[in-house]
């Protein structure tokens, strides 16, 4: 027994661990099944299916996820649906593939995450049957920083993690330079995406647009530095280099330190960065550490440093450096978190702007009413009178009722003929220039009708669809409409409920040539100037900024536009007075009087201005210019002739600034930029000002993008505040950019505060202003600049 | 027997004798005009309010538009129907020519019912004449078969009982200005009455849904009942003008009133359909006696087949009581 015992022990003591090994190895090797997202499903029907999401899985609720699909088909020649959903979705994405005998393709399919889901399932579908499917994981990452890494290299940063930031932590994924998406929304899941050492000569143009369309619709792309700079620059488009390269130098860490609030790693081998005219410079400049360029909403960093660099890896305050230079320019909320960019919120906005969607083809009602007020007359009187010539009355009970069934006849048969179809559809289309020949175009198609009806859309321009995320506007709701829904095809099907507002988005990023704006300086004059080679006429153009408007009129096909920018500002006109209302003040001030309503088309105009224009807090693109167009460039032709059909484009370009010389910018170019401070805007008798809610205040002043590089020669400051100005324990300090120390200045306010030596107040377009003491009683506070200067 | 003689002489002197004169002609071109001039006023403030609501289908505006319209014409066929019968019996004793009638081979009956046929008649002419102004609806369209069907079914109850009430009240009364008195402030009563006491009840009740019984009664009730089936699953107010607020009020007891409209409602027109057919029975039954100058209430042959008549009546709407009794939002035992 006791020898018995001793090899139970014994094999106890070698088994169990392997027992337990075996069975904690069985475990990770199911589960490693269940998730590995490579391993092809099992062949139906002679095809082969693997997908793969990109980004590892990751995704921002809300946006697009690229999903890489390979088919293999070992069957017999067919066409296929490759369609991808969340589980209980109204409606699907596919695409359609051809698949010969044999054959085996690669397509990206887009995903519209509009849930925050954990799974996908993919699936291939041919005559209504369903020949593989595969369910794939996915992590959803509401409120987080996203980052991408292109790199050849390794590259590796000192983020902060989780635990260690309050909000949008970072989650980094690792993303080939091929898989880029060819599609800009396809990066919309991003918040961030660094290139550094990355062969971007490789890029396809698709790719290099894809980029260019995210950066615009508020990306934020960080371009590596050091001795991979040129590698990495090699294949961007023009726009997305913030500045040009020159030879090896040492990076002084002022600019580092200054980010992150601590010492810094020292100085850091790098190259030379020279800022185009549009771009700023970090806080050291000599030379400078990194070069930013606002483009859209978006934003481009480009460091001279490599990102990589042992010295940075090192460096303990890292985290905090990076944690402060990569961010979002814009975030919008939404119902999960937060997106880079403006999308949803111009997505609300437009969707709203489908409820006043106008009601139908009215149908000439006159002729009915002119035909019933005729027999109203015959067929009492009219008959009468007529009988009684005869002295036959008794016959009025013949003839009226024959009277009643002619009439009858012929006005409703009249009354069939004139009746309008009773569906409605109406389209709304933002079109954004965002340069290189390129604009993003967003098209919305409402969609009511009194049945339940599939309707077909024509797509000439491709594009990917989504519904609409239900909104309510200021005529009802909207919802989105139901289907599946086929990405980048010529046609579209989907399904429409009865009695209910619902809409389809189409959004893509497509060629538009030639179509420019600029803002010229001559003789001192400055002047909007608008070319249009293309084959539309520009409808009702105008040029704003702030309180000022141009207008231009229309600009047919071919030709050119110039306006001299206003000297004053537009009537009716405040600070933070809406752009959308300065140009259409007196149509909707006609909708505003006493027993009047508003018209849908204005109403409509106004919220495709408010979208095209509205940033919120943070973000200043400069001039807009504003072109109605007669034709969508993305249309969305609904199947559904003699419907009450309605199309409203706006065209939006962003004018660059050309010229030279002396130039005078008076109050409302130099403005304040809330967001740099977390500062929020206040109400008051003079228009939006800053509220004031801390001690001491710091304001950055800005100039539009592109005005960087004015040369102050005199600079006023006006003050003043809705509360009353503190007249004494207030001080009012100027940051001198040459210096880099504060100066006080001698100031008692309200009023002007007329600058000494304002060159070295004022460095690329920005004026940095603090308030020490009582500042808080001032609580809602204005101020504006009136500039003089030289553009070199 | 001779009560039951074809009656075509007396029709035939009632028909020439209702078409003298400008009377019969002035009525069809004011019910036309008026219908007319509805529509027309409806439609312009329909569409002048477009730019004020939700995007309308032009169904939904071809619903208002009906909704108004049939509720127009139910007001006016409920004071116009008494009004075509009211001096029917009256003005024949008020110029003594009843007593004449007496030794005439014509009986009673002939001419009560002869009376009553023609301005039954004259009614149907009118809604005849009326019908292509619902051309107008049909523009718009939203309209169905059915709910045309339940609308002319309301319109033509009320009609019949609106002028057997006409008749009963000139027999009752044999005074054209009592007779005239009594029937609008029976109606008054009736509608109003039956409405506020509705309310009442529902304002005692937590303003609960008063009871279908509290309007079975009232004529624009069925009406707004009949027509609130017309509506589409979502209505969409047009603004300040709001035909369809109407069914609001008059409906109260019977619909159920979401936040966009009537959401559900109960059949009532189908149990005052009943009503009024029972009632028109029993007091075409009562008129036949009160025109009698005398021996007023000696029973006849007539009684018996009235007698009849109201039990096959009576027999018919139990065996479709689930149908009517639904009006009254009554589940009979056993459905």
């Amino acid at each position: 027994m006791r020898l018995c015992s001793r090899r139970a022990r014994l094999i106890r003591f070698f088994w169990r661990p392997l027992f337990t090994g075996w069975r904690v190895l069985a475990t990770l090797a199911f589960i490693t099944l269940l998730l590995a997202p490579r391993a092809p499903a099992r062949a139906q029907a002679g095809l082969e299916l693997t997908a793969v999401p990109a980004f590892e899985g990751n995704y921002l609720p809300g946006a697009w996820l690229p999903i890489q699909v390979r088919l293999k088909n070992t069957g017999a020649a067919r066409v296929v649906d490759v369609a991808v959903a969340i589980a209980n979705a109204s409606f699907r994405n596919t695409a359609p593939v051809d698949l010969p005998a044999g054959a085996e393709k690669q397509i990206v399919l887009y995903a519209a995450m509009e849930q925050e889901a954990r799974s996908l399932r993919v699936t291939v579908e041919a005559d209504s049957a369903v020949l593989a499917e595969r369910d794939l994981a996915v992590r959803p990452r509401a409120s987080e920083r996203l980052l991408a890494l292109v790199s050849s290299g390794d590259l590796r940063l000192s983020l902060p993690r989780r635990q260690e930031l309050s909000a949008l932590p970072f989650t980094v994924v690792r993303l080939p330079l091929a898989e880029i998406p060819e599609a800009a929304v396809g990066l919309s899941s991003l918040s961030l995406l660094i290139l550094a050492d990355a062969p971007t000569a490789e890029l396809s143009p698709a790719q290099r647009h894809a980029l260019l369309g995210w950066v615009s619709a508020g990306g934020h792309l960080v371009l590596g530095g050091g001795p991979t700079a040129a590698r990495t620059l090699a294949g961007l488009p023009p726009r997305l280099q913030p500045a040009t390269l020159g030879g090896s130098v040492q990076i002084p860490d002022a600019s580092l330190a200054a980010l992150a609030g601590a010492p810094g790693p020292g100085a850091l081998p790098g190259v030379l960065l020279t800022p185009a005219p549009d771009a700023r410079a970090a806080l050291e400049r000599d030379p400078p550490a990194w070069v930013q360029r606002s483009l859209g909403v978006g934003m481009v960093t480009q460091l001279a440093f490599d990102p990589g660099a042992p010295e940075l890896a090192n460096w303990e305050a890292a985290p905090r450096f990076w944690d402060q230079l990569l961010r979002s320019p814009i975030l919008a909320s939404f119902p999960f978190g937060s997106l880079p960019g403006i999308d949803p919120y111009q997505e609300g906005i437009l969707a709203g702007a489908l409820s006043a969607t106008p009601t139908v083809n009215l149908p000439p009602d006159g002729v009915i009413f002119g035909i019933l007020a005729i027999y109203a007359v015959l067929v009492g009187p009219g008959l009468a009178l007529l009988l009684r010539r005869f002295d036959g009355q008794a016959l009025m009970w013949l003839a009226a009722p024959a009277l009643a069934l002619v009439t009858g006849a012929a006005v409703f048969g009249l009354a069939f003929a004139l009746r309008a179809d009773q569906r409605v559809v109406h389209q709304l289309s933002l079109v954004e220039v965002i340069g290189d020949d390129q604009a993003r175009a967003r098209s919305i198609t409402g969609v009511l009708t009194p049945r339940q009806q599939a309707f077909e859309a024509v797509l000439e321009a491709g594009g990917l669809a989504r519904p609409v995320r239900s909104t309510t506007g200021q005529y009802g709701g909207v919802i989105g409409v139901g289907g599946d829904l086929a990405q980048e095809g010529e046609s579209l099907a989907f399904d429409v409920a009865p009695w209910q507002l619902q809409g389809l988005l189409v959004e893509r990023q497509l060629a538009l040539p030639g179509i420019t704006a600029r803002l010229t300086l001559q003789d001192g004059q400055l002047a909007v100037e608008v070319d249009n080679p293309g084959p539309w006429t520009l409808r009702d153009v105008v040029a704003a900024y702030g309180e000022y408007l141009a207008r231009l009129g229309d600009i047919a096909p071919g030709t050119r536009a110039t306006q001299v920018w206003p000297a004053t500002s537009a009537p009716g006109a405040r600070r933070g007075t809406p752009i959308s209302y300065l140009v259409l003040r007196d149509d909707l001030e006609a909708g505003r009087g006493p027993g009047q309503a508003p018209d849908r088309a204005v109403l409509v105009r106004e919220a495709l201005i408010n979208a095209a224009t509205t940033r919120g807090v943070g973000s200043d693109e400069g001039p807009v210019v504003l072109a109605w167009l007669e034709h969508s460039p993305l249309p969305v032709r609904v199947e559904a002739p003699g419907a009450a059909w309605r199309e409203t484009s706006l065209l939006v370009l962003r004018p660059l600034f050309e010229g030279s010389g002396p130039v005078t910018l008076p109050p409302g170019w130099m403005r304040p930029d809330l967001a740099a401070n977390g500062q929020i805007a206040c109400a008051g008798d003079q228009g939006a000002g800053i509220a004031v809610t801390a001690e001491p205040l710091t304001v950055l002043l800005r100039l539009p993008p592109g005005m960087g590089r004015l040369r102050a020669e005199e600079l006023t400051l006006t003050l003043d505040s809705t509360g009353r100005w503190p007249n004494a324990g207030l001080t009012t300090v100027l940051f001198d950019w040459t210096a880099r120390r504060w100066v006080e200045q001698d100031f008692d306010g309200p009023g002007d505060l007329r600058l000494a030596n304002p060159a070295a107040y004022l460095r690329d377009g920005q004026l940095l202003v603090r308030f020490y003491g009582r500042i808080t009683e001032a609580r809602c506070l204005y101020i504006d600049a009136n500039l003089q200067g030289v553009l070199p | 027997m001779s009560g039951w003689r074809p009656t075509v002489p007396v029709l035939f002197k009632e028909f020439k004798v209702f078409m003298r004169g400008s009377r019969a002609a002035l009525m069809l071109a004011v019910y036309v005009g008026l219908a007319t001039i509805a529509a027309r006023l409806l439609t312009s403030a329909v569409l002048e309010q477009l730019d004020r609501g939700a995007p309308l289908l032009s169904a939904q505006i071809g619903q208002v538009l009906f909704i108004g319209i049939s509720l127009g014409l139910q007001a006016l066929t409920v004071f116009l129907s008494p009004a075509i019968t009211l001096n029917a019996i009256s003005h024949e004793y008020e110029r003594g020519a009843f007593e004449m009638l007496l030794v005439t081979p014509v009986p009673p009956l002939q001419f009560v019912i002869g009376k009553l046929a023609t301005g039954l008649v004259f009614l149907l002419l009118l809604q005849l004449a009326v019908v292509p102004v619902f051309a107008v609806v049909t523009l718009f369209g939203g309209v169905t078969v059915a709910d045309i069907a339940r609308v002319a079914g309301i319109l033509m109850i009320t009609m019949l009982a609106g002028s057997v009430f006409g008749l009963f009240c000139s027999a009752l009364t044999r005074q054209t200005y009592s007779a005239v008195l009594l029937c609008y402030a029976v109606l008054f009563t009736l509608i109003g009455g039956t409405l506020f006491a509705a309310s009442v009840w529902s304002l005692v009740n937590g303003m609960q849904l008063a009871p279908p019984v509290f309007v079975v009664a009232n004529p624009l009730s069925a009406m707004g009942a009949a027509l609130s089936e017309a509506q589409p699953p979502v209505v969409s107010f047009t603004g300040g003008l709001r035909p369809l607020a109407l069914l609001i009020p008059l409906t109260r007891g019977v619909a159920n009133l979401g936040g966009v409209g009537i959401t559900d409602s109960v059949p009532l027109y189908r149990a005052t359909a009943v009503l009024y057919a029972g009632m028109s029975l029993l007091l075409l039954w009562a008129t036949i006696h009160l025109a009698l100058p005398r021996r007023r209430w000696r029973l006849t042959t007539v009684d018996a087949a009235m007698a009849l008549l109201l039990l096959g009546g009576v027999v018919l709407a139990y065996g479709f009581r689930h149908w009517w009794l639904a009006g009254l939002g009554v589940v009979p035992a056993g459905a």
